[in-house]
């Protein structure tokens, strides 16, 4: 199928990481005019270079958005990092840079550009969360725990006020990627078919199929819903990724 | 409407006397307890029952003159509490509690992080302070009990960590979503921690309670507010069809904290009145 997002103006938030670029990708693909904004540039696209962490940032480049293309139909957050770490020897700078980087960008993104969607009483949104936390825990993961389910359940709130403005708020719990291993090598322990039955890590681009599809108007009756691309992940014997 | 209580909505405890358990019946027995937010409402009935259970309970919150006055009204019943002035989101504040009870009796069988309060506002007015403050005091607030309690815990062979969640955990809500963002990130990390310090037999559960009389659902008045009165919303969603009183969260919290409980963890327990999601 080709074509499913003809004529809609995308914005994909992180769009320069590895997700983002993927779901970027797809949505132009579909025929999406596509803006990728994050604080790392990106060629060949419609870019606007934008700290999410910074809410002034966020507010302009939903603005030029809107000022150019006359509206904005999808809003794909992909924004975060991977932590791992002991409990124990974790910090308040530590939190507050999780929840900044992977909770309080989507919450700026939704504020700024949720206003022009209200207004053309339409839009699908389309919130990234990891894995861990969303809805699966980990040792060494509280924070990122938090961080993910958080985002989750509060995409359920906000649906409760925008699904009667035409507007749909959607979450993909996105699976255990390459760099995520990198970034947290604990969860290395998790490609194994006890736990992830597929027994490999998620390619980035296999997000993207669930992306377009929430974004698409295939999914007209869809709003708080929860999509987890992750590889048929149950746990098995090896629970945690300290028993590995 | 105003309605009887066991407590008023300032936290003063109305019953004439409190009875404990004949010894050696305690569900809690000899535990060293410290409750959060225990100066008030449902933290304040979880102190009382665990007191009557004959746990040895040191209670917090910034409430000095209710705090101390409780304290001194369960202690000559023949209860064992001691109220300690703390900020749950002070760390300074936390870690000085923790070399008091390090003190007073050198180990913590029993952790419940009850303080807390809700911020209602729909997403779109919502602000990043209330954010900051909601997820600071139902998330990073806890971290700081957790990093005090959890070593000793770790040196003493185990221990009881009782998580406080809520129905927002599970059940979303258009006029609080902080709160619910807050709780359900709650949630996740009580699983999260169960997992890390099962292994040293922490048992780390998470109490969901449904609406409940206490400061959060009452006006200055003491009378509850609206949507949490019979036939309102918030009471249709409970199968119940009821709110419940602090003393109905506290008991239940009692036996997962108890050794009823030993094999229990990592547990979403919802006292919610059969609310469904």
């Amino acid at each position: 199928m080709s074509g499913r997002l003809n004529g809609k103006v995308a914005i994909v938030t992180g769009g320069a990481g590895p997700i983002g670029s993927a779901i970027a990708k797809a949505y132009a693909a579909e025929g999406a005019q596509v803006v990728v904004a994050d604080i790392n540039a990106v060629d060949g696209v419609d870019f606007v270079e934008t700290d999410m962490k910074d809410r002034e940032q966020v507010k302009a480049m939903a603005k030029a958005v809107a000022d150019k293309y006359g509206k904005i139909d999808i809003l794909a957050n992909a924004n975060g990092i991977y932590f791992s770490k002991p409990f124990l020897e974790c910090t308040d700078e530590d939190w507050w840079n999780v929840m900044d980087t992977n909770l309080l960008t989507d919450i700026y993104a939704m504020w700024e550009v949720l206003p022009y969607m209200i207004e053309a009483k339409s839009g699908a949104v389309v919130n990234i969360a990891s894995k861990i936390g969303a809805n699966r825990p980990n040792n060494e993961a509280a924070f990122q725990s938090f961080a993910s389910g958080a985002l989750v359940h509060v995409s359920k709130c906000i649906n409760m006020d925008m699904a009667k403005e035409g507007i749909r708020v959607n979450c993909i719990s996105a699976g255990i990627t390459e760099d995520a291993i990198e970034a947290a090598p604990l969860w290395k322990n998790f490609i194994d078919p006890g736990v992830i039955p597929m027994g490999r890590t998620m390619k980035p681009e296999e997000v993207a199929g669930a992306a377009v599809y929430l974004a698409s108007d295939e999914a007209s009756f869809v709003s708080g819903a929860l999509i987890e691309v992750d590889g048929g992940w149950v746990g098995g014997e090896h629970m945690t990724a300290r028993d590995c | 409407m105003a309605m009887k209580m066991d407590y008023d909505s300032k936290g003063k405890i109305l019953t004439e006397k409190v009875e404990l358990v004949p010894e050696g019946t305690g569900l809690v027995e000899g535990k060293v307890a410290l409750i959060t937010g225990a100066t008030l409402g449902i933290g304040l009935a979880m102190a009382t029952v665990f007191a009557q259970h004959r746990a040895k309970v040191v209670i917090t919150g910034i409430e000095e003159e209710i705090g101390q006055a409780n304290a001194a009204f369960l202690n000559e019943c023949g209860c064992e509490v001691t109220y300690v002035n703390a900020n749950a989101f002070n760390r300074d504040e936390i870690d000085a509690l923790f070399d008091i009870i390090k003190e007073k009796y050198g180990r913590i069988d029993i952790l419940i992080n009850s303080a807390g309060y809700n911020i209602p506002a729909h997403f779109m007015e919502c602000t990043e302070s209330q954010f900051r403050q909601l997820v600071g005091i139902h998330g990073l607030a806890h971290v700081y009990t957790l990093q005090n309690a959890i070593p000793m815990m770790q040196a003493q062979g185990g221990g009881v960590v009782l998580e406080f969640g809520s129905k927002s955990s599970d059940r979303p809500g258009d006029y609080d979503p902080f709160y619910c963002l807050a709780k359900a990130g709650a949630k996740l990390m009580s699983k999260s921690l169960n997992m890390e310090f099962g292994p040293d037999n922490i048992r780390i559960n998470l109490i969901c309670p449904g609406p409940t009389i206490t400061g959060m659902t009452q006006d200055n008045d003491g009378n509850i507010v609206p949507a949490f009165a019979p036939g309102g919303p918030v009471l249709k969603q409970t199968s119940l069809r009821k709110i419940a009183m602090p003393k109905d969260i506290a008991d239940a919290a009692l036996i997962i904290c108890s050794d009823y409980a030993r094999y229990i963890g990592g547990l979403t327990y919802n006292v919610d009145g059969g609310i469904v999601i």
